[in-house]
């Protein structure tokens, strides 16, 4: 916890406050005056706007190291929660920490209120336009919209054609990039209704911002954005194809490699939905299952994060690993709600924003509130001859998008260049857009210059939401402003670097529900929770074995490093080594026998380097990533915990003895705290045992080797003459290892020999680390899970027997031991095929034919 | 439509057996099929019967209608399988398509439409009709290349169904007929390059030609009748399905043209679907789950009427369940 702050500083006065805020103030206007744009801090006299007064005030009351230390906190909180942005063309940007300026966009509520009415409008005329065009296309037969701008859409989805979209809803969720022009007006520059992304990011600036100025928000009277979410959760609930089902909505993502798949995990959290990729799903009979462990199981409605284009590879995208194979039937059949629907992509095209003031009229009988930048499609004869004598102040765009080409300003050409564009325009008119270029406004940023607060101009964009509620639109109070990194910039753009605000719309009355906020449906339907999806069940078992073979390597490594230090029981340095090699951690030179000369260096290279092959690094950077593909069934502090311990610092290629050994402590320490919320902070279903089960499994394949390892070097001071070597080897490490010592001292104070030690480690069913808690833990899971899914599969047969036979009659001798552990190793194996081919293996993807 | 004066020329009937093989390495456990296999009426075409037949029991199968107006049939197998065998069977008969005695001059003009007004009715039909075959497409995408050979071949200021069929005898020149040196995956740009390819290449690369100076062009699918050598019988599976163009002649409508063969279409052409391209109308397309390598194995036998003797196809509905897709 941060010590609690006050915003308005006991030590200042109000006379100091406000000349604190009038220099802060006054230092922006200066930096800011100017530009020809408008400025959504001042007005052109450089006094601040009403509504921006009190933030201004309340930061100018502020220490600035109290707004410093508020502001690391925020940076660290993005860190903590790994919260991430990935940016395709950059090699370094995978997983690039999400970008945040803390200062947020305020608008005013009035403001607000006129803006939310357009986008509901603009949103409800979509939705008409795609239902139409996938329909009847009364707008093409009409000649409202031409069809040369439909079919030459990079949108244009013929797959898509007649689908019975549920309640006639072909827009669920629809975004609209908005700027301001200099004149204060707003304006929408472009329309995005395929799978638009970003309110979850908008949820998570939120987030950030709560937890970093409580105060602030708890003083100023900011709308919340929960409703919105809410809203959402219960158009899709409410419309899904259920009949006399409930309801199963499931959120659709490509997976842990796309840009904004930290978004997607946090909507399925945030939603309360299961997040699955296409893998997960299946059509059979025309309709969607989701492959569970416990079969298949019928999904009503899919609210996607990806594009169209890729959701089915047998009527789309042939080369799409991503999709369904079916979807596009099933969607248009109506038997899944798509939420978008598939082919809703068509309306993003630039070329339909100068049609929709007729397209409203048409549909709705309405003019359109909220107008796109002034927009011409070439392909008309006097749009073009505007183009010709005005490309200076245009940009030109693709009829396909970004894809085909970048958006060229005219101003950035020289003549030549100029007419060279007119001429490449002119040879295929139909493929070019004109836009108009508008100045985007420019809102204050913090300037992190320590020791000094400081606002500086940036120019920003604000990214709007809808959902669809009730008979219309739901409007989100708020949304994703967008900052570019300079003052300048013609565009703002996440791909291009660019960061982002909350943004904080003020409701015209102390906590008053904003007048534009729709009727929530009534009669809503409860969500059911779906089985435990195969690929979820495979990756928490493979989680619960990294997170324990992780442990495993860190007690081993921490075991035998501290040990060779000390060289005090040279037996015991013999056998760890010896264990070391045998669990994989260290290869052994060519020709040497000896584990004990294993260098050092070998050891901490394993234990810190990431570049070492499957060392404590690796196996930590694989649970991460299971652990990300899983980021929305874990809890928030479950996932930061994981979360530190996998970007741990100590993790380089150039350790030493001494950071090691700390890092192996706090690795052991943070690993045990993982399990600690697997026991805790995970609801026991069936996706549990599966986690339980690659815990337990995992730490039999240590605790096997372990075993092994002791009874060979038994034998072997057996070998060398020592008499009785089973009472009088000392064998301190394997008590150390399974962290038994516990039990031991309780039990006795003499020498930890075998025959001293072997009922703990073996039979102890009281001791969590022993042989028998662990197989008897397995076949418990096992035959759970066999009542969850209809048929238990059997495992560790023999070695269970085993173990009751040496409970009720006598731990046999070395040879006959070593023999079970043997088996026991066999067994380990066969169980995880078993588990493999009975719960995971659905998943595997189809392969197209053509 | 103006400048048809000819008759119309009498029916042909023909008898079309197209089986397709996939054999598999492994067994597939789960497969999901579009085939787009069923003729449907035409201008110059008439359904009498049409059949699809599978080998494996089918756990789904539906028809319907695609925006193109194709007939497709989806079907879906979930029990275990190593070979996938597909037999359409189908009577149909067509005539010789009608050959314009005029059309318009071509300028070099595009012939989209240049100035969108939304109260002339004519251009809203032109555009609805032939819109989507005048942009890009999945797998033709707009080639400089082909846009300066198509103006290469259409310069000489005769009337535009003249120089579309010398445009189909220039590919037929120009380009080498090859099994060898194109796959389905192969970018038209590389066709263009080697000048070879086989049917699916000489129509898609003629569309990329046609669409790059603004005439509207489709893609057809079918089958076209062989002749075997004279005093040889006709050779049972050794044809093959054909692909060819159709462009639009204002003043007459969709015009067909085979480069493959450097003619108009005929009365031997049989039309199984038209799309953008290819892949709008693959015969038979699937996801399979497993399976591992497979062998492909595709035998067309078209007989005409006048060959057909009685029995030759009995054989037709030996396999496992079969789909009756048309009795007209």
């Amino acid at each position: 916890m941060q010590p609690a702050l006050t915003l308005q500083s006991q030590s200042q006065s109000q006379t100091q406050t406000q000349s604190a805020s009038s220099t802060l103030l006054a230092g922006y206007a200066r930096r800011a005056a100017g530009a020809e744009r408008y400025d959504e801090l001042c007005e052109p006299d450089g006094s601040a706007r009403p509504h921006w007064l009190p933030l201004i005030e309340l930061l100018g009351g502020t220490r600035p190291a109290d707004i410093e230390s508020r502001l690391a906190s925020a940076q660290q909180h993005i860190r903590d929660e790994g919260i991430t942005y990935t940016i395709y063309a950059d090699p370094q940007g995978k997983d690039r920490p999400w970008a945040l300026d803390e200062l947020p966009l305020v608008l005013p509520g009035e403001e607000w209120a006129s803006l939310s009415y357009g986008l509901a409008q603009r949103a409800r005329l979509l939705n008409r336009v795609l239902a139409d065009l996938y329909g009847p296309q009364t707008l093409l037969h009409q000649g409202i919209i031409p069809p040369e701008v439909i079919f030459g859409a990079g949108g244009w989805l013929p797959a898509a054609f007649g689908t019975k979209a549920p309640a006639n809803i072909f827009l669920h969720s629809y975004a609209a990039d908005l700027l301001r022009a200099p004149d204060g007006q707003w304006w929408v520059v472009a329309d995005r209704t395929q799978a638009p992304s970003g309110a979850g990011y908008a949820l998570e600036n939120r987030m950030i911002m709560t937890r970093a100025f409580p105060e602030l928000l708890a003083q100023m009277p900011v709308a919340s954005l929960t409703g919105f979410f809410s809203a959402l959760r219960e158009s899709l609930a409410l419309h899904a194809p259920c009949g006399d089902e409930s309801p199963r909505v499931v959120v659709l993502t490509p997976g842990p490699l796309n840009e904004t798949y930290y978004e997607h995990s946090l909507l399925a959290r945030y939603l309360g939905f299961p997040l699955v990729e296409g893998g997960d799903l299946a059509v059979r009979d025309g309709c969607v299952w989701l492959k569970t462990i416990s079969g298949l199981q019928r999904v009503h409605a899919i609210l996607r994060r990806q594009d169209d284009v890729y959701c089915d590879p047998l009527e789309l995208r042939s080369d799409s690993a991503l999709g369904i194979a079916g979807l596009t039937d099933c969607a248009r059949q109506g038997k899944v709600l798509m939420a978008n629907a598939l082919g809703s992509g068509v309306v993003e095209s630039v070329a339909l924003q100068g049609f929709l003031p007729a397209a409203c009229r048409f549909l709705l009988g309405e003019e359109l509130a909220l107008p796109s930048v002034a927009t011409w499609w070439c392909g008309e004869a006097a749009a073009m001859d505007y183009v010709r004598s005005n490309l200076e102040d245009l940009v030109i765009k693709s009829v396909q998008g970004l894809r085909d080409f970048p958006p060229i300003f005219g101003q950035d050409l020289d003549e030549a260049a100029r007419g060279n564009l007119i001429a490449r325009i002119e040879a295929s008119p139909d493929r070019f857009v004109a836009q108009e270029w508008v100045r985007l406004s420019q809102a204050p940023v913090l300037n992190r210059r320590p020791g000094a607060l400081q606002l500086d101009a940036r120019s920003v964009g604000l990214r709007a939401y809808a959902v669809a509620a009730g008979q219309g639109y739901q409007v989100m109070p708020g949304g994703l402003t967008r900052v570019e990194s300079h003052r300048d910039a013609r565009v703002v753009s996440m791909q291009r670097g660019g960061a982002s605000k909350d943004t904080w719309v003020l409701q015209a009355g102390d906590n008053e529900e904003l007048p534009f906020k729709a009727d929530a449906p009534s009669g809503m339907s409860p969500v059911i929770h779906t089985g435990v999806p195969s690929r979820v069940a495979e990756n928490l078992f493979w989680m619960g074995r990294y997170t324990e073979r992780a442990e495993g390597m860190a007690r081993l490594l921490r075991l035998t490093l501290s040990e060779r230090l000390h060289h005090s029981r040279r037996h015991g340095v013999v056998a760890l080594h010896e264990l070391v090699w045998r669990y994989g951690l260290v290869g052994l030179s060519e020709g040497s026998k000896d584990a004990a000369r294993i260098p050092v260096e070998a050891l901490i290279s394993c234990a810190t380097n990431p570049l070492y092959p499957q060392g404590l690094a690796q196996t930590l950077g694989e649970l991460g990533r299971v652990g990300f593909s899983l980021r929305d069934r874990l809890s928030h502090d479950h996932w930061r915990a994981m979360n530190r311990l996998v970007n741990d610092q100590a993790l380089m290629t150039n350790g030493t003895l001494g950071p090691t050994l700390v890092w192996l402590d706090r690795a052991v320490a943070g690993l045990a705290a993982l399990s600690g919320f697997s026991l805790d902070a995970m609801n026991r279903d069936a996706g549990w045992r599966f986690l339980s089960l690659g815990r337990r499994l995992e730490r039999l394949v240590l605790l096997a080797a372990a075993l092994s390892v002791a009874v060979s070097q038994l034998q072997q001071a057996g070998d060398d003459g020592a008499s009785s070597a089973e009472s009088s080897q000392p064998l301190d490490w394997l008590l150390d290892l399974t962290d038994s010592s516990g039990s031991f001292r309780s039990q006795t104070t003499g020498l930890a020999s075998w025959r001293a030690l072997r009922s703990i480690v073996l039979l102890d069913a009281t001791n969590p680390r022993s042989l028998r808690f662990q197989v008897e833990g397995v076949q418990q899971a096992l035959q759970r899970l066999g009542e969850d899914t209809g048929g238990a599969i059997v495992g560790l047969e023999q070695t269970g027997i085993k173990l009751t036979e040496w409970a009720i009659g006598d731990i046999p001798e070395l040879a006959a031991l070593r023999q079970a552990f043997i088996i026991l190793s066999q067994e380990i194996v066969v169980l995880s095929d078993l588990l493999a081919a009975r719960y995971f293996s659905v998943s595997e993807p189809g392969v197209s034919l053509l | 439509m103006s400048g048809t004066s000819h008759p119309l020329s009498a029916w042909k009937r023909y008898h079309v057996a197209h089986d397709t093989e996939y054999c598999y390495a492994y067994s597939v456990s789960n497969a999901r099929h579009r085939a787009h296999l069923i003729p449907v009426d035409r201008n110059d075409q008439q359904v009498h019967r049409s059949v699809l037949n599978v080998n494996q029991t089918l756990s789904e199968s539906t028809e319907g209608i695609d925006f193109y107006g194709n007939r497709y049939r989806d079907f879906a197998i979930n029990v275990p399988h190593r070979l996938l065998s597909v037999q359409a069977r189908m009577d149909v008969s067509v005539r010789a398509p009608v050959w314009p005695t005029q059309s318009t001059i071509w300028t070099g003009k595009s012939l989209a439409r240049r100035s969108f007004d939304p109260t002339d009715q004519a251009g809203t039909r032109f555009a609805l009709a032939c819109a989507p075959y005048l942009v890009d497409s999945p797998m033709i995408p707009a080639l400089p290349e082909a846009k300066s050979w198509a103006l290469a071949h259409l310069g000489s200021g005769k009337p535009l169904h003249q120089q579309l069929l010398a445009m189909t005898q220039a590919i037929f020149q120009e380009f080498v007929f090859d099994p060898e040196a194109t796959t389905v995956g192969t970018p038209l740009i590389d066709v263009f390059k080697t000048k070879r390819g086989v049917c699916q290449d000489f129509a898609q690369l003629m569309i990329a030609a046609l669409r790059g100076v603004g005439i509207p062009a489709r893609y057809m699918s079918g089958y076209i009748l062989t002749h075997p050598l004279p005093g040889e019988p006709r050779l049972i599976g050794a044809d093959a399905t054909h692909a060819w163009v159709e462009a639009w002649c204002p003043g007459h409508g969709w015009l067909g043209l085979d480069p493959t063969n450097g003619k108009a279409v005929t009365d031997e052409f049989i039309t199984l679907a038209c799309g953008r391209d290819y892949a709008d109308v693959i015969p038979l397309r699937g996801v399979v789950v497993g399976g591992g390598e497979h062998s492909l194995e595709v035998s067309v036998t078209m007989t005409p009427e006048s060959e057909m003797k009685m029995g030759l196809d009995q054989s037709d509905l030996k396999l496992g369940k079969s789909i009756d897709t048309a009795d007209q």
